[in-house]
């Protein structure tokens, strides 16, 4: 028996207004938002699908978690050949973990029921994270709507929010969304086909589900089916014979659209309210259809997400040509400085891997200080070899020194770096992200954030940790 | 029993090329142009040095940083030829501690940077390959002084208008005193109103805040004073002190250090006063060089090296006493800030000035009154992990 025992988000903190991407691209999509004041949340210049799966490992596990495999579903690899969930596993110092990149239009869904299946095969608990790092062409019509987001699910024995009770699955090659080299291509057909083509699949999928488990329709209680067509829910619930009680998840089709991870998300909402012993019906449509059933445990002991409170805040409002620039959606010349950036040491990188990925100092024994990055010599007391590892990646800091960087080359000038004093001892020159110069003060509260640091000429992403706003950043 | 090096050791020649944007010349012109001007004056051979020592930051040889350079402008062929990182005021002491052990009779000392072929504004990046390339934030050394800047408003209560009209007055100085001096780089006088509506580059420190970046080269040959008296020098300039001191992670890693001062060189500065016999810095230096690469340095590195009260760099700034006609005339040449800043060089630029002025050889900009002994100190790295050399100078009487 496998249960989601834990579920934690991740939500950028910058904002993008619908209407100001409407009133950028004038005429594109005329009248459709007149008045209207939604926002999509999207991602700073320094963070990708990665540091988003990171941030929602954490919020979902923490530092100190532990899983026996890690399944990372996107709807692309950020770096082929070089897989996410290893990254997040390097950073989680889950070295026994075995972690696989999942690739597709429903890559949540598909790392979801790996993770099911390595639970149940293993015993051990494993996590399944689902990231939509999504960059729009302009004038898409999907760049109204996606958000960028990150969900992470931690399934095991234990017991948890609900339990599995199966799956099934249909394979079909009609893709709707994919990417080619850099460029995420949208590729919906017309709505009222698409539509009748994912009800006819979803019916004869779920009906092979719940033939298999021997679940009469009417006892779903929640159908949970991220769609682009309001009615798909209604049309399929009416063919199948789910009652008329049954409450829909991911039918609002005005909100943001969060890409691969819309179908956890939607699960987590559902989830959330769902009363003890209820089922409910997962669908995720692309490339065919995935069908899942479970039973809720009822929501009074749920964890409180601490990345939720990132969807919650108003976060920091970008205009559209930032979030171009950012999104790498335009080209930008960064000067002849930016060229200066060589190749990443892979060598020096592997050496200092515990500094580097888990912002790991260490803290004398003798003198008790706390020290970043570790040295043989301590630096107060210059006791030899006394350091025992100590991370820094979840403890909160203070901003003692600050400056913001015109000179600098960067994606988002200026450059905010400061001089971070940690709590319980320790110090390190950090850049700042997710803030604004404005907002920036000497004895300002932050706490650390997994992101790009820099991106060399053969395109390796070397990643560190920054200084975000603590009221702002997950943990 | 130790000595100190005070008057073991004359300068008895120097050179410095003209500063900035030398897009005519290579490192080996500017080698020479330096060494030229030190060699006429003190009468001395490439081939009579037997120990010489360059500093650099960036070479051009690509065949890593070395004492090369040097050996190849000058054809050092019987020189042994030593290496000082980026800069020229430790290549000065190597030269320094040679001569005062005993090692050789006359040694060379110079200091070279071509900057102004990277094509972008700044001192480029440092090297790629250390841990610190991998987790540094991307910002540039006017980021790291500007939050000097605030951790200096914030522990003295300075209020900004007023730290902003000190570092506008400190650049003012330095463009008038480049003026003045046919080696500067940046030769135009500026008004404070300028300084403060210049581009900001890292607030609060703008683009006339800042130093020039350029190419150059300067250089000191230096001698025992029984060497310098053989050669019928009766009153060289000698060494009163040559100290050294640097960051060892207390600021950059431990919490008590506020960000507002350099320990590094006030450290430097307890030991180059103790050296030379000082105890009353304010009185007993005549003129100071200091290494004003942002305005904001001067005013800290004034109080780092004990020639102000703390916490009124400001208002002692504001008063003149650093002007030319004031108790303590700094920054004559024009500074980092109009002389340029080709980064190795720098050290041996400022005491060269001192020597000039000591020699009574500083032409139109040469101190009408007595001067007995002169400061110069040099910075490298950045506030919360730093190098700090200085030289004190005196004429014998």
């Amino acid at each position: 028996m496998v249960n989601i025992t834990r579920i934690g988000r991740y939500v950028p903190r910058y904002r993008l207004r619908r209407s100001a991407i409407a009133g950028a691209l004038s005429g594109v999509f005329p009248g459709q938002l007149e008045g209207d004041s939604g926002y999509r949340a999207v991602c700073a210049s320094d963070e990708d699908a990665t540091t988003l799966a990171v941030a929602a490992a954490l919020d979902t596990v923490g530092m100190a978690g532990q899983a026996g495999s890690i399944l990372l579903g996107a709807i692309a690899p950020t770096h082929s050949g070089r897989q996410d969930a290893a990254i997040v596993a390097d950073v989680l110092a889950m070295a026994s973990a075995e972690a696989r990149d999942v690739i597709g239009m429903r890559a949540g869904t598909s790392a979801l029921i790996q993770a099911i299946r390595d639970a149940q095969a293993t015993g051990k608990t494993a996590l399944a994270l689902a990231v939509a790092h999504q960059r729009p062409l302009m004038q898409s019509p999907r760049a109204l709507a996606a958000a960028d987001t990150a969900i992470g699910m931690l399934v095991g024995t234990e017991p948890g929010l609900a339990r599995y009770l199966g799956s099934c699955a249909s394979t079909v090659d009609s893709p709707a969304q994919f990417q080619v080299g850099d460029r995420q291509v949208a590729y919906h057909w017309e709505e009222r086909w698409s539509r009748e083509v994912s009800v006819q699949l979803a019916e004869s999928t779920v009906t092979r589900l719940l033939q298999s488990l021997q679940v009469n329709p009417s006892e779903i209680a929640m159908l949970v089916w991220p769609v682009t067509n309001g009615q798909a829910h209604r049309i399929l619930a009416n063919r199948i014979g789910i009652s008329s009680e049954c409450r829909f998840f991911g039918a609002d089709v005005q909100g943001p659209d969060h890409g691969i991870a819309s179908a956890l998300i939607q699960l987590d909402h559902a989830l959330s309210c769902a009363e003890r012993d209820e089922k409910i019906l997962l669908i995720d449509s692309g490339q065919g259809c995935e069908a899942l059933l479970f039973v809720a445990s009822g929501t009074a002991d749920r964890p409180e997400s601490a990345g939720a409170t990132g969807a919650a805040d108003e976060g920091i409002e970008v205009s559209y040509a930032t979030y171009l620039r950012w999104a790498g959606l335009i080209d930008v010349d960064r000067g002849l400085r930016a060229e200066g950036e060589s190749l990443v040491s892979l060598s020096l990188r592997h050496r200092h891997a515990s500094f580097l990925a888990r912002l790991q100092g260490g803290r004398c024994m003798h003198c008790a200080t706390p020290q970043l990055p570790m040295s043989l010599v301590c630096v107060r007391c210059a006791a030899v070899r006394t350091q025992v590892p100590v991370s820094f990646a979840t403890t909160t800091g203070t901003l003692r020194t600050w400056s913001a960087d015109y000179l600098a080359a960067s994606d988002a000038p200026p450059v905010l770096a400061g001089l971070i004093d940690f709590e319980g001892g320790g110090r390190l020159m950090m850049a700042l992200t997710d803030c604004q110069v404005d907002e920036i003060h000497t004895g300002m509260r932050v706490k650390p954030a997994f992101r790009v640091r820099s991106r060399d000429p053969r395109g390796h992403t070397q990643y560190f940790w920054k200084a975000a706003p603590a009221a702002a950043s997950p943990s | 029993m130790t000595t100190s090096i005070r008057d073991r050791v004359c300068i008895i020649g120097m050179g410095c090329s003209r500063f900035g944007e030398r897009w005519e010349c290579s490192t080996e012109d500017l080698i020479w142009e330096a060494f030229h001007e030190a060699a006429q004056a003190a009468d001395v051979s490439p081939a009579e040095l037997k120990y010489a020592w360059y500093a650099t930051a960036l070479e051009e040889q690509h065949i890593g940083k070395s004492g090369i350079p040097l050996a190849l402008a000058l054809r050092l062929r019987h020189a042994a030829v030593g290496f000082c990182a980026a800069s020229g005021m430790e290549a000065l002491r190597c030269a320094s501690y040679a001569v005062a052990a005993g090692v050789c009779d006359i040694a060379l000392a110079l200091g070279c940077e071509k900057l102004k072929d990277t094509g972008f504004g700044g001192v480029p990046q440092s090297a790629a390959w250390g841990l610190s390339a991998l987790y540094w934030p991307a910002l540039t050394s006017p980021a790291a002084f500007a939050q000097l800047a605030h951790a200096y408003r914030a522990r003295h209560g300075v209020d900004e208008s007023l730290l902003r009209e000190a570092m506008a007055y400190v650049s003012v100085k330095s463009h008038a005193n480049g003026v003045a001096n046919p080696k500067a780089h940046l030769r135009k006088t500026i008004t404070a109103e300028q300084v403060l509506n210049a581009p900001p580059v890292a607030p609060p420190i703008g683009l006339l805040d800042c130093c020039g970046v350029s190419d150059g080269a300067a250089c000191a040959i230096v001698c025992s004073p029984d060497a310098a008296k053989r050669r019928g020098i009766t009153h060289p300039v000698t060494l009163k002190a040559l100290s050294y001191a640097v960051s060892y992670g207390e600021e950059a890693q431990l919490q008590g250090w506020d960000g507002s001062h350099l320990p590094a060189v006030r450290n430097c500065a307890e030991k180059a006063y103790r050296m030379a016999g000082i105890d009353e810095p304010r009185s007993q230096i005549d003129l100071a060089q200091v290494h004003d690469c942002f305005s904001i340095a001067e005013l800290v590195l004034l109080e780092d090296l004990m020639l102000c009260e703390e916490g009124r760099a400001c208002q002692t700034v504001l008063a003149g006493r650093f002007d030319n006609h004031g108790a303590i005339p700094s920054q004559t040449d024009g500074g980092l800030k109009c002389f340029g800043h080709p980064i190795s060089a720098s050290g041996l630029r400022m005491v060269y000035e001192l020597y000039q002025q000591l020699s009574l050889n500083a032409g139109d900009r040469q101190l009408q009154r007595r001067l007995r002994v002169g400061l110069a100190q040099s910075l490298g790295g950045l506030p919360h992990l730093c190098a700090s050399g200085i030289a004190i100078l005196g004429v014998s009487d």
